[in-house]
């Protein structure tokens, strides 16, 4: 399966995660998300409040190389400002958030900051808004387009973001936290990939799970119409 | 007058300012005056931003800045910002890493005139404690309030769409923190696409947040963005992002020369 259809398998089940959201935000370099809430948007929840950091309620016709382009303001209901968007999610009212991971662990806590191999100090950009989203907005998503057991650790060594996932997105599976273990368990287990390659890649306990779903036809018409030229399998790379 | 060249309002700054850069990412950055700044040879800078791009990583690479104050720096499609990482690597650069919410939140304090503000608990993190962030007792209830103190920039540094000769200023599109930042600095210095007569920048005054207040400075730079984006009169270069994202320390010190202003 060629990474086009990879992303498409992830974009699906994101887009199904969102039947029954709220609202839903997602910030910079998330093509995945952007497609997956445009999805929902049409197909599952035409009522789902899409918050971006350029505009409330995106309307687009196309996704640009920027999931934060000012092109995508232009297509919005109303405009929002940034810093306002941190104010929603700290009042309790931003349901779900995507969120990007640089290090995953496994309770689901984000290292976006740094690490130290050794002596070494390997710097990463930085967590931006996630610290708070994380910690405030009720569904967390978080998502990874690499699965290896530098990304996948038990314990990150530096928290950025702590707050209690709904799901978890690698190129290999998803992930739930399973509250009552503290952990995240493996719900979903893409097509391409297996228990043994997981289990392999990941640097906690992890379990055999069904197969993720099929995307639909009409899923993939509109993924193929917003994004003709295939930027999401960027993410993959 | 108000009215300079890029040269004179870039010696405005000394070293060692603690400077506030315009738009997110690679949208709507001062990237000519911060080029023009590394041409002076700047040192000691403080920079903050919510979340940074070629502006930050171009000042870390240059040996101009000491301390980034943000959330994010990267490049998004273009990849990791290369110089910001080996500088904060080896210890050049101290980033005071922050989330984008506690960036703002500083501002705000700034900008309300108040010494701290109370915050979303947000103590799990690491760089809470790293940056000193303490919690106080609610007056008006009984759990503890995480609090962060106002950061004052000496200087907000805003590329703009259009400012008249005085320093009033509209910016089209997503302000990000530029409005937030002029109120809370102690002086603004505007770049901006094109300077107009006041008279035409009145029949757009509900995209005017910016008043000349504060702003000793107005630059007219047409494409003062680039290589970043200034919608809507155009986007990022993506050939050239894509080279400055591999460019090294030397490549950089020929790049703030080869790309005018």
């Amino acid at each position: 399966m060629n990474l086009l259809e990879r992303s498409n398998y992830m974009i699906s089940a994101m887009a199904r995660l969102l039947k029954d959201a709220d609202s839903a935000f997602m910030g910079v370099a998330s093509f995945l998300p952007f497609l997956a809430i445009a999805i929902a948007k049409r197909l599952y929840n035409p009522d789902l409040i899409w918050y971006s950091i350029v505009g409330f309620n995106p309307n687009p016709y196309r996704m640009p190389m920027s999931t934060v382009h000012p092109l995508i303001a232009k297509y919005c209901d109303a405009k929002l400002q940034l810093a306002e968007l941190f104010d929603i999610s700290a009042r309790g009212e931003l349901d779900v958030v995507f969120l990007a991971g640089a290090q995953i662990d496994s309770r689901g806590y984000l290292n976006n900051s740094h690490v130290y191999i050794g002596e070494k100090r390997v710097q990463f950009p930085g967590g931006a808004g996630g610290a708070l989203l994380h910690a405030t907005a009720r569904r967390p998503v978080v998502w990874q387009g690499k699965h290896d057991p530098r990304i996948f650790v038990k314990e990150v060594q530096r928290i950025t973001a702590a707050g209690k996932p709904y799901r978890v997105f690698s190129p290999l599976c998803i992930f739930r936290l399973d509250e009552s273990l503290g952990r995240l368990v493996v719900e979903h287990i893409h097509p391409w990939s297996s228990y043994e390659e997981i289990r392999e890649k990941t640097g906690f306990e992890v379990n055999d799970a069904p197969p993720t779903p099929e995307p639909s036809d009409e899923e993939i018409k509109i993924i193929e119409e917003l994004d003709p030229k295939g930027i999401r399998k960027l993410v993959l790379q | 007058m108000t009215v300079m060249s890029l040269e004179e309002a870039a010696e405005m700054v000394e070293n060692g300012s603690l400077i506030s850069l315009s738009g997110n990412l690679l949208f709507r950055i001062p990237a000519a005056f911060v080029r023009e700044l590394a041409r002076q040879g700047k040192r000691d800078l403080r920079v903050m931003k919510t979340a940074g791009g070629y502006d930050v990583d171009l000042l870390c690479g240059l040996g101009c800045a000491k301390e980034v104050i943000a959330g994010f720096v990267s490049f998004e499609v273009f990849g990791l910002a290369r110089n910001f990482r080996k500088a904060v690597e080896e210890g050049k650069v101290k980033y005071s890493e922050n989330t984008c919410y506690s960036v703002i939140a500083a501002l705000r304090a700034a900008a309300y005139g108040i010494p701290f503000i109370p915050i979303a608990n947000i103590s799990k993190s690491y760089f809470v404690k790293e940056r000193g962030f303490k919690f106080v007792d609610n007056p008006y209830g009984e759990e503890k309030v995480l609090t962060v103190p106002a950061i004052k920039p000496d200087y907000a540094i805003l590329h703009v769409q259009k400012a008249d000769e005085e320093g009033n200023a509209l910016i089209y599109g997503p302000w990000f923190e530029d409005v937030l930042m002029a109120r809370a600095a102690e002086n603004i210095i505007l770049t901006t696409e094109m300077i107009v007569p006041t008279e035409e920048l009145r029949r757009e005054i509900d995209a005017v947040w910016i008043p000349k207040l504060k702003v000793k400075a107005v630059v007219e730079v047409k494409k003062g963005a680039y290589p970043g984006a200034c919608p809507p009169y155009y986007d990022m270069d993506f050939d050239m992002m894509e080279r400055y994202a591999s460019l090294d320390e030397e490549g950089l010190k020929n790049h703030i020369w080869e790309v005018r202003p």
